[in-house]
């Protein structure tokens, strides 16, 4: 690895500790099965249908123009909105407003250590975000300017990209940038007949390995009120009527978020008023 | 030209190491530089100008900063850039019989703290402090006396200089 | 209408208030802002604390990896402290490599690290020259709104007191290492240094603990860490200059609050192991 002049440099050879710790002989599979018990409830008590509680608050970055912290059982994200600013060194005109996302995990939010630069998940994660957020903004109202959205992952314990989006939306809304609906997002882990609702970083990483055939994880971004999907994004290998199962599930799930963000809004909307 | 300033002149600063590029601590190093010109230069006759100032290190032995702080004012004065004051470092050694030192002792590991403090040329005040280590507040004012004294032969020496030309 | 006055004479509108001793967000000259500690929410990391002083909220997750020592300190570990200013923070970043703020504050928080000595870093060593531990300290500034080093460094030192290491077996004639995690033991600190960060408006008027907004408009911000009755940095990097009479008085408040703060982490550290 290049010496990164703008920080101080750590040495070369550190490893994590991990590595060292009684090896772990359990096969992925054996893994998996302690995940989900014949009753379909989980590890943490959950059944599999079940979506982790959310605590969700807004105006948590004192100079940003809408902020927000969102709490998904162990999973914390804290996304900031600015105004919209002129685009420099822009010399067509675009009718429509752009997006920028910035989505990064913190070094300390994963089980491994992750380096300060942006890698290739964060960059993908990043480009998911515009996309999603890119239909639930009216961008036709700030043509030629562009809004900053930036996600910080402070503790990943799964699900960590839909609740960015949602975090997000909540932050632009609090930001007041002119949006068509509050956007909300799930995720849902599949292997074989289990179907994971909102699975935790275990359960995601094994979903994404092929134990069985039919594996993978959904993540759906929603624009509640006219029932219209604004993202959706999956890895794995999934048959059709999985996927078309998956989309209801989710969607149900999505939907039951809706009140917490808008309670959220309209908090943020009071006390915005009670100052002035 | 994202850095002009409407009200005064941007003060560019360039630390350059004795060989590489800048890491973090020519950075801070450059901060303390930059902040120092900042006040000493007078800006505000310059708006939207800029003035770079480049030091180069040749050698360190010893007592880096402060060499390279009296270097960036006599540049400034070389220069003839309007300033409000002169300003001059000195370095100070506390060892752990409890002496202070303006020289560098011998042995390093008799050194307890540094301390690094600039003052100017008018009022004698402090525009930096940078100190290394752990210290006693009175091991503080007594450093701080001796180094304003110590910075009277620095001015003596920049004016006798700046008049030879 | 105070509003645009504020936006188009901040320094008229400063100036204004303080001839009235009082600072546009309520407080008085010399007070300084809401401290809160809390301490081992992040449970990736082998520690972490977060500190919030007014509304600058900074969060600092400590991860442990295992090294070899360099061979000019073969005895000793490390502890790499890195501040990142991401653009989440304040519309003053950008996104990209460290700016130049961030850098002097991650050198800077380096040297308080090193001065005060609060850790001993012969103690994260294993075994010499072979085995050492180091430690990736990443403070990451969530909201930025002035006096960053207090914060970082009540949130490094809060993270410090909050890790626990596992016990590591080391067999220097197989170089095998195995780790026992459900042994695990805390570090020893032995100090803790707390940084108070003063301003100088128009030359002459210190205020105490600056907001992201006083900052800009002050001509000078300086730091004083103290560690118990010791001071373990005074760091003022240019700026106007202050007479001797002002800079005694500040080092004077920052012990005072030195011992309030010290109290604080200790409290909340106490709290969460029980």
């Amino acid at each position: 690895m290049p010496i990164d002049h703008k920080r101080i440099n750590p040495p070369e050879d550190a490893v994590p500790y991990k590595l060292f710790t009684k090896l772990n002989t359990k096969s992925s599979q054996e893994q998996y099965q302690q995940i989900l018990d014949k009753n379909q409830i989980r590890k943490d008590g959950r059944h599999a249908s079940e979506h982790r509680k959310i605590y969700m608050k807004t105006g948590v970055i004192a100079h940003a123009k809408g902020s927000a912290y969102i709490e998904q059982g162990q999973t914390k994200i804290v996304a900031s909105v600015f105004d919209p600013r002129e685009i420099p060194n822009r010399l067509d005109y675009c009718l429509k407003g752009e997006v920028y996302c910035d989505f990064k995990f913190a070094p300390f939010s994963c089980p491994k250590r992750r380096l300060h630069q942006q890698d290739s998940q964060e960059k993908e994660y990043s480009s998911i975000m515009k996309k999603a957020l890119e239909a639930a903004i009216c961008r036709h109202e700030f043509p030629n300017f562009q809004v900053d959205v930036y996600v910080l992952v402070l503790h990943n314990a799964g699900s960590a990209l839909s609740a960015a989006i949602t975090a997000a939306g909540a932050a632009l809304a609090s930001a007041g940038i002119p949006m068509f609906d509050i956007i909300t997002s799930s995720t849902l882990a599949i292997q074989g007949k289990d179907v994971l609702l909102d699975p935790d970083f275990e359960e995601e990483t094994l979903s994404e390995i092929a134990i069985e055939k039919e594996h993978g994880i959904i993540v759906i971004s929603v624009l509640a009120t006219h029932d219209q999907i604004s993202h959706f994004h999956q890895v794995g290998n999934l048959p059709l009527n999985v996927v078309s199962d998956s989309i209801d599930i989710l969607h149900k799930s999505c939907k039951e978020i809706v009140p917490l963000v808008q309670k959220c809004v309209i908090r943020s909307v009071l006390a915005g008023i009670s100052e002035t | 030209m994202a850095k002009v300033l409407t009200d005064r002149a941007y003060i560019e600063m360039n630390y350059r190491p004795k060989a590489g590029l800048p890491c973090v601590q020519d950075r801070f190093y450059e901060a303390i530089l930059k902040n120092t010109c900042e006040t000493a230069l007078a800006a505000s006759l310059f708006p939207r100008a800029s003035v770079v100032i480049t030091l180069q290190e040749m050698h360190d032995n010893g007592q880096l900063i402060s060499c390279a702080i009296n270097a960036a004012c006599l540049a400034c004065l070389d220069s003839g850039i309007d300033m409000r004051f002169m300003f001059a470092a000195m370095t100070c050694f506390l060892t752990n019989n409890g002496d202070l030192h303006l020289r560098t002792p011998e042995v390093k590991e008799d050194i307890d703290a540094i301390f690094v403090f600039v003052f100017d040329s008018v009022k004698k005040n402090v525009i930096v402090s940078h100190t290394e280590g752990t210290f006693k507040t009175e091991n503080y004012k007594l450093a701080l006396e001796k180094c304003r004294e110590g910075s009277e032969t620095v001015f003596k020496f920049m004016r006798k200089e700046i008049t030879k030309e | 209408m105070a509003e645009s006055f504020r936006v188009l004479h901040p320094i008229k509108y400063y100036r204004d208030y303080i001839a009235s001793n009082v600072r546009p967000d309520g407080r008085g000259l010399h007070k300084f802002r809401p401290v809160l500690v809390n301490i081992g929410s992040i449970q990736t990391a082998d520690g972490s604390a977060l500190a919030k002083v007014g509304d600058t909220t900074v969060i600092c997750g400590i991860k442990a990896e295992l090294c070899t020592p360099k061979p000019e300190c073969a005895r000793e570990g490390f502890l790499i402290p890195n501040v990142e200013l991401p653009p989440l923070c304040s519309p003053k970043f950008r996104p990209g490599p460290p700016s130049d703020e961030a850098q002097v504050a991650s050198q800077l928080l380096a040297n308080i690290v090193k001065n005060s000595k609060c850790i001993n870093l012969q103690e994260l060593c294993l075994f010499p020259e072979k085995l050492a531990w180091c430690l990736f300290a990443d403070i990451i500034c969530i909201s930025y709104d002035g006096s960053l080093m207090d914060a970082c460094i009540i949130a490094l030192m809060a993270a410090l007191k909050s890790v626990q290491l596992p016990v590591v077996d080391y067999d220097p004639a197989a170089d095998s290492r195995l780790v026992n995690e459900e042994e695990k033991k805390s570090l020893n600190i032995k100090s803790v240094p707390i940084c108070s960060t003063f301003s100088i408006f128009d030359e002459k008027v210190v205020l105490y603990d600056p907001t992201d907004e006083e900052e800009s408009l002050c001509s000078s911000t300086f730091n004083i860490v103290v560690r118990e009755d010791q001071l373990s940095s005074v760091h003022k990097p240019g700026g106007a200059p202050i007479s001797d009479e002002k800079l005694f008085e500040c080092i004077k408040v920052s012990k005072e609050r030195a011992s309030t703060i010290c109290k604080l982490i200790e409290t909340a550290i106490h709290e969460n192991n029980t």
